[in-house]
């Protein structure tokens, strides 16, 4: 069998590297690509000379900054890094059709049918990129795709310090062993930090102390997963590029500007990630089976949980449905300040959703949804993935906002109450705002309604009023408001009817907070009626006295059912 | 209490009341089984809520008198004594249980107090009852209650809806994936104004437990939320599933553009290989069935069934058919393409489309008893 060879090509500093072809003021200079200090961001990535200070990527900004104060903090530009990325993987495809891209920066493909001198194909290969796309690159050349990157990885690592090292490393065939032996074991492809302890623990600590280990020892020390590794170690690399590597998993992360401890602002952003998420398995013709979540505590422990459906879905609703169960179990393990969450839905395979006999009108809507599918990804790839969007997609992309976190949102504190002379009779209601130095008292009432819709329109007054979306704290002293808010959603995908049969009361002010619970960061919280709280004392009295007035409307809800539950449709229709 | 049976004959009565013990309840005394002396018999019963069932079992009864036994305990014993008499009698000092004597073994096994036992109800019918063959009852169980529903999410596609009415019984399983009706003739005017939902588990158990042949009696409560089923020696009581199950006959498609009639043990067998390659995390068990018609005179239609596995490779099955009408491509759960072909018991099968995203007809070739139609799944091909 004729050996195979692979190159392994990696962009130097790639985010800095592109960033200096917009702004060659910053060539040669401490430079890092990230999000601000002051927001928690975190550097994606740092020029030669930042790294020479200490400066890493993945470090919180404000501890880059402190390390190198004069350190110039570029805003990542996505888009930039997605373009020039594939204009290098288009040029590595026309060396060889076994391509793979790794990573944004990152590709790997077979070189053996190329009848070049290997350094003089790299050298070529390096030059071009260097000089026509304007970005230094590093390669690898070995038997094996894995080896290739090591390749690759230890040249970058040997070059001088603070220049972008242009390495080139070339691993002849049959001195792969005597190449690794002396590398630290963390860097044997496929050890991670964790596999790297227990390793170090039997006093592997180079990967040629792994080669040397038989495989029944290792067997019985680590078990079955450490043989491939110390195949790997000792030379036999059988890792190819994997063409047309199926994608595993959709998932989306945000880290927040501040810990956030309100478990509702918590279920709000995995509602809003289960959507997106749903979307982006949508656009790509997908569906999954395991819903998984990430947690990580302002102590940077990081949990994950997940769980496996019934049935393969994208469903926005089946995906956070499952995502709010496991986020709920995990709360009720630890309550505590979360710094970071995520949600993906991993298993991931072709589309085919199994239709409903009594809801044929299903296969109608994945179809004209697949077409819109279609001319959106026909869009994007004409006009970039910038060109159109989602109506309630934020301006920034997932990655963006994972590097950028939270724009800052104004902090509201609202005070509810309501009353209502008999039940049903007069209504008064009231809301309290207060954001900063700045108080408003709203009042409204109804000639005719009752006491809860009193209390829920109260709410919807003061929220209503919010010019932006604000993080808001709403004080009531209704149980009732607090579990309509929490069950809306639910009661909404019924449409309003429980059990099929009986109307959700008040379903049209559910039907008026739930946009407003999207559109801002809301907490319910609790307070003793008629008791020591005086905002709530003063809302009361507020209330009470709209309640007394006598030229209120009449109010348009009460009394009004929901639309009929839609009749199941003849299956011909 | 004192009596003496046949050993044969009380294995007999605990296998079948055993369908009905429940050992998983919250309420111990329901993993035992009530006994009482009736004259020249003793009636065995056991319940786990939902249902119940009773059967007698000939004995010599020298002393009346009514205990709880743990159900499977006693049946394991009985079951290990040779063949011969079994007496059961009290145990010392009135404690609730029994002395079981056979053979060259005995046992004393503590029971519950019979007060503790949930009363089941004596019914007599309010009404005439239904008569059913007990083979035909047997071969409606079979082919229509694998379609429901097994989870509790919506508990009415757990039962099978039961209508009697126009001299016709009816049948009809669905868990909005697919629907399975089977219809029989009845003799008699005994239609009823109702449909009954009756729990797809209780006439699996019934299937188990009836004698080989002979005929079952079938009634409902006059409170109609039980139905009983009575048979010689046997009687079990199940609570009934209450709500309106949907309109099934809507959804059987009336007009099928594509007519396809294959050997059933050819389409068996390729749908069980298929089934084999179908399994998969991410995927719904689909298989694509492709419909090719044939060129009159030159080649007989086909029928392909393909199954792919991103890990274990893949597998296309064969069959030659009778095709009437379009070419049609279409994806199916697997699993609901198998269970059907288990319980059609015609040589030929009958398989009518219309689309890729309509539901497909299943039907046994020459027999108007039965129908099974199938959601597919959506293909964006």
């Amino acid at each position: 069998m004729p050996s195979k060879r692979f190159a392994h090509l990696d962009l130097d500093n790639f985010f800095v590297a592109v960033e200096e072809r917009y702004n060659p003021s910053l060539h040669g200079q401490t430079v890092a690509v990230g999000g601000q200090p002051d927001q928690r961001g975190v550097v994606a990535s740092a020029s030669y000379a930042a790294r020479a200070r200490g400066v890493r990527s993945a470090m919180p900004m404000a501890q880059a900054v402190r390390l190198c104060p004069e350190l110039r903090i570029v805003p990542p530009h996505f888009t930039r890094y997605q373009q020039a990325s594939r204009r290098v993987m288009e040029y590595l495809c026309t060396w060889s059709p076994l391509f793979e891209q790794r990573s944004v920066d990152e590709g790997v493909f077979r070189i053996e049918h190329i009848a070049m001198e290997k350094t003089a194909l790299a050298e070529q290969i390096q030059t071009y990129i260097r000089d026509t796309l304007g970005l230094p690159c590093s390669l690898g050349i070995a038997q094996g795709r894995a080896t290739a990157k090591m390749a690759a990885d230890t040249g970058k690592s040997q070059a001088t310090k603070g220049q972008p090292p242009n390495a080139i490393t070339i691993v002849p065939a049959g001195t792969e062993a005597a190449f690794l032996a002396p590398l630290p074991i963390d860097t044997l492809f496929g050890v991670g930090p964790q596999t790297a302890i227990r390793l170090r623990q039997q006093g592997i600590r180079t990967i040629s102390d792994l080669a040397q280990w038989n495989d029944a020892d290792l067997l019985h020390t680590f078990g079955r997963w450490c043989l491939p590794l110390a195949a790997l170690s000792r030379g036999h690399d059988t890792s190819d590029v994997e063409i047309g590597r199926q994608r595993q998993s959709v998932s989306q992360e945000r880290t927040f500007t501040a810990d956030i401890t309100d478990p509702q602002v918590l279920t709000q952003q995995i509602r809003r990630q289960a959507r997106a998420v749903s979307r982006r398995l949508w656009t790509l013709g997908q569906q999954g089976k395991v819903v998984r979540i990430k947690v990580r505590w302002a102590d940077f422990v990081t949990l994950t949980r997940q769980v496996a459906l019934a049935a393969p879905t994208y469903e926005e609703a089946t995906v956070t449905n499952a995502a709010l169960d496991l986020f709920n179990t995990l709360w009720h393990q630890k309550a505590a300040p979360v710094r970071l969450i995520g949600l993906g839905v991993d298993q991931i395979g072709e589309l085919t959703p199994q239709l409903d006999l009594w809801q044929p009108q299903t296969a109608a809507r994945l179809t004209r949804d697949t077409q819109l599918a279609a001319t959106l990804s026909q869009l994007k790839s004409r006009f970039g993935e910038t060109a159109i969007r989602w109506g309630d997609e934020t301006n920034t992309s997932h990655q963006e906002e994972l590097l950028m976190t939270t724009p800052h949102q104004p902090t509201v504190t609202l005070y509810t109450d309501g009353a209502c002379r008999g039940n049903p009779g007069v209504a008064g209601f009231c809301s309290i705002l207060l954001a900063g130095e700045r108080r408003r008292i709203l009042t409204g009432g109804y000639a005719r309604s009752t006491n809860n819709r009193a209390e829920l329109s109260a709410v919807l007054l003061g929220l209503e009023a919010l010019k932006m979306p604000c993080v808001v704290t709403v004080y009531t002293d209704s149980t009732y408001v607090i579990a309509a808010a929490k069950n809306c959603r639910e009661l909404q995908q019924r449409h309003w009817w429980q059990s099929g049969h009986v109307a959700v009361p008040n379903w049209d002010l559910l039907e008026r907070l739930i946009p407003l619970l999207d559109q801002h960061q809301v907490a319910f919280a609790k307070v003793q009626g008629h008791a020591t709280d005086q905002l709530n004392n003063e809302c009361d009295r507020e209330a009470v006295a709209a309640s007394h007035r006598n030229d209120w409307p009449f109010d348009p809800g009460y009394g009004r059912t929901p639309p009929p539950l839609p009749e199941p449709p003849h299956l011909f229709e | 209490m004192k009596f003496t049976c046949k050993r044969q004959d009380l294995s007999r009565g605990l296998a079948m009341v055993g369908h009905a013990v429940s050992t998983r309840s919250t309420l111990p005394v329901l993993a035992n089984l009530l006994v009482v002396t009736e004259g020249d018999h003793v009636r065995l019963s056991a319940t786990n809520l939902e249902l119940a069932i009773t059967c007698r079992v000939a004995a010599r009864v020298e002393e009346e008198g009514t205990t709880t036994i743990p159900a499977r305990l006693l049946t394991d014993f009985v079951n290990a004594l040779e063949a011969g008499d079994v007496e059961l009698g009290p145990l010392p000092g009135g404690t609730p249980g029994v002395r079981v004597r056979g053979g060259t073994s005995e046992a004393n096994i503590r029971g519950m107090d019979a007060s503790e036992f949930p009363t089941i109800p004596q019914i007599e019918g309010a009404e005439q009852p239904l008569v059913l063959d007990i083979g035909e009852l047997r071969g409606m169980i079979t082919q229509t209650t694998f379609a429901a529903a097994m989870d509790d999410a919506r508990p009415i596609f757990t039962a099978v809806l039961t209508r009697a009415r126009d001299g016709k019984l009816t049948f009809a399983a669905a868990d909005t994936f697919r629907l399975a009706v089977r219809t029989t003739a009845l003799t008699g005017d005994v239609s009823r104004p109702d449909d009954m939902l009756i729990p797809a588990r209780t006439l699996n158990e019934l299937s188990k437990i009836v004698p080989p042949e002979g005929s079952v009696e079938v009634f409902t409560t006059s409170a109609r939320n039980q139905i009983v089923f009575r048979a010689p020696g046997l009687e079990m009581v199940s609570h009934l599933i209450e709500g309106q199950f949907p309109n099934f006959d809507a959804i059987v498609p009336k007009t099928l553009t594509t007519r396809v009639v294959m050997p059933t043990d050819k389409l068996r067998a390729a749908a069980k290989v298929a089934a084999l390659f179908a399994k998969s995390d991410s995927a719904s068990n689909t298989v694509k069935v492709a419909v090719t018609p044939g060129q009159e005179g030159l080649t007989p239609g086909v029928v392909t069934l393909q199954a792919t596995n991103d890990e274990l490779g893949d597998s296309t099955g064969t069959v030659d058919a009778t095709v009437d009408g379009p070419a049609v491509n279409i994806l199916f759960n697997i699993k609901y393409l198998n269970d059907v072909l288990a319980v059609i018991d015609t040589p030929e099968v009958v398989l009518e489309l219309n689309t890729a995203q309509s539901p497909g007809l299943v039907k046994p070739l020459g027999n108007d008893n039965y129908l099974y139609v199938i959601m597919p799944l959506y293909s964006r091909g």
